[in-house]
């Protein structure tokens, strides 16, 4: 698929398969489209040309069998933890008895159990993002998309919620798409790396990263598909500078 | 925007002043230093002013200013509320009637007297016709300027959730601290516009014909007991009306 908003490519060619069940990450230097390609798979954009399937079924609008956790969390700050999850399964014209009870499994998955009744802003960003989780995961989806998701995060609750997300994605077999810039996250999540190339972006390189879960960050295999990832991705972010001087001297 | 006040130990400072001044203001007219027909004491506003006050048309004066200025508020609010979301949602909209606001809005409340009595008569309708005006800017450009800022991320997260009304799941939620603080200013100046809605005479009834009728008969005791209620009652309705907001707003971090 492609995208190009007032005449600026921001993704060229990007084509890529996911398998069901499978947790993929997608990485690329700064500015390269990664969210702009998870809008589009979400519904919230639309692609120039090109297009996204789900089972064969084409999608172009937001739909109940993908749903999207923000990096800014995009909690609703009027609404408790227990109602920012039940939000979706309201538009779902679910009978209130069984949103509440569909809603407290999730909040029991994250752990929030004694925060059900507190508001966004009394909690700490790990603890919001982990009501955005819930949040998505509430209304059942297929396909959780991720958009920088701990990317507000310091680096200890961000390295506790990705064991957390394995944990949460071993138990409800979703398929996940996680955009991420840290190589070393994507290498201790995914199954598989997208690594996209700088604006225009195009896919640059699909690894399979074949360590069993939970993975060593410091061992030497995890390491190694760490730095090839790195080395990709340096000498894009290279190139993106080299076009932004051109693109500098011409203007 | 109100004083901070009542900080800590101090407290006992400005309840001082208050008792200073109404000492001076009850003793300087018997010493002659004051003129006691222009400054009635507070014992005399009491017992000439409000005592007889109470026993005629008190409670009545107070209701119908009440009701003229619950009518205004009502029609105004749910009016202000309609087109300023709706102007701050839909871009066309805005662009409809962008100028046409700018234009007429800048027309104080009140002069709008002239005309409205000789559209309306004289009357009840007339005095709430000006309130309504005092209620319906301030509350249009509170609801506009809430709708207009929505955060969108949280316009595509209540679209990834599925979301098909926007406007009442995510708009009016997100814009009801602007709508609020649009609310209390209209509180205030539809207190404003009784005041001169009563007193330029478009009803017979009222705080505000009260003070205009104790005016024109030289009733400094009645001009002041007129004055004051007017005051608490207004503060009554700031003070009730913060209590009611902060307990909407309870899922707002107090500004610091």
């Amino acid at each position: 698929m492609t995208r190009d908003a007032n005449n600026v490519v921001a993704l060229d060619d990007v084509s890529f398969s996911v398998r069901e069940g499978e947790f993929v990450c997608i990485v690329g230097p700064s500015g390269c489209g990664k969210t702009t390609l998870l809008r589009i798979i979400a519904g919230l954009e639309r692609p120039t040309s090109g297009s996204v399937t789900l089972d064969g079924k084409p999608v172009s609008a937001p739909g109940k069998d993908r749903c999207m956790v923000f990096q800014e969390y995009a909690l609703f700050p009027w609404r408790t933890v227990l109602k920012n999850i039940t939000f979706g399964l309201e538009n779902l014209k679910i009978p209130k008895d069984e949103r509440l009870r569909i809603a407290k499994r999730y909040i029991e998955l994250v752990g929030l159990q004694s925060f059900e009744e507190r508001y966004p802003h009394e909690l700490s960003g790990g603890m919001r993002q982990r009501v955005g989780i819930a949040r998505a995961l509430a209304i059942e989806p297929e396909v959780l998309l991720m958009d920088e998701p701990f990317g507000s995060l310091d680096a200890q609750t961000r390295n506790m919620l990705q064991m957390e997300l394995l944990e949460i994605w071993s138990k409800t077999q979703k398929t996940i798409l996680f955009v991420t810039h840290s190589v070393d996250e994507a290498v201790f999540l995914a199954d598989k790396i997208v690594v996209l190339s700088a604006r225009p972006a195009v896919v640059k390189e699909i690894l399979e990263v074949d360590l069993s879960r939970m993975r060593d960050r410091t061992s030497m295999e995890f390491n190694e598909i760490r730095s090839k990832v790195l080395k990709i991705l340096q000498k894009e972010s290279e190139k993106a500078m080299e076009l932004e001087k051109v693109a500098g001297t011409q203007a | 925007m109100t004083l901070r006040g009542f900080r800590g130990d101090r407290r006992w400072l400005g309840v001082l002043t208050l008792v200073v001044i109404f000492a001076l203001w009850q003793l300087l007219p018997s010493y002659g230093v004051l003129d006691k027909y222009l400054f009635p004491p507070p014992s005399v506003i009491v017992n000439d002013g409000f005592l007889p006050w109470f026993e005629r048309t008190f409670v009545s004066d107070v209701l119908y200013s009440l009701l003229h200025w619950a009518t205004g508020l009502a029609l105004g609010f749910v009016a202000g509320f309609a087109l300023g979301i709706t102007m701050g949602w839909y871009r066309v909209v805005d662009s409809i009637f962008y100028y046409l606001i700018e234009l007429v809005r800048p027309i104080p409340p009140i002069a709008w007297i002239p005309a409205m009595i000789i559209w309306l008569g004289i009357g009840h309708k007339t005095a709430s016709a000006i309130i309504f005006i005092g209620a319906f800017f301030p509350v249009l450009i509170n609801c506009y300027s809430g709708a207009r800022n929505v955060d969108p991320v949280l316009i595509d997260a209540a679209k990834v959730l599925g979301t098909r009304n926007l406007l009442l799941k995510v708009v009016i939620p997100y814009a009801t601290p602007f709508i609020l603080t649009g609310l209390r200013i209209a509180i205030a100046a539809c207190w404003m516009c009784v005041v001169a809605a009563e007193m330029f005479g478009t009803t017979r009834y009222g705080l505000g014909w009260t003070l205009f009728l104790a005016m024109s008969w030289g009733r400094m005791d009645l001009v002041f007991a007129g004055m004051i209620t007017f005051g608490v009652i207004g503060l009554v309705m700031d003070v009730a009306f913060r209590r009611f907001e902060r307990w909407i707003l309870r899922w707002k971090p107090l500004a610091r």
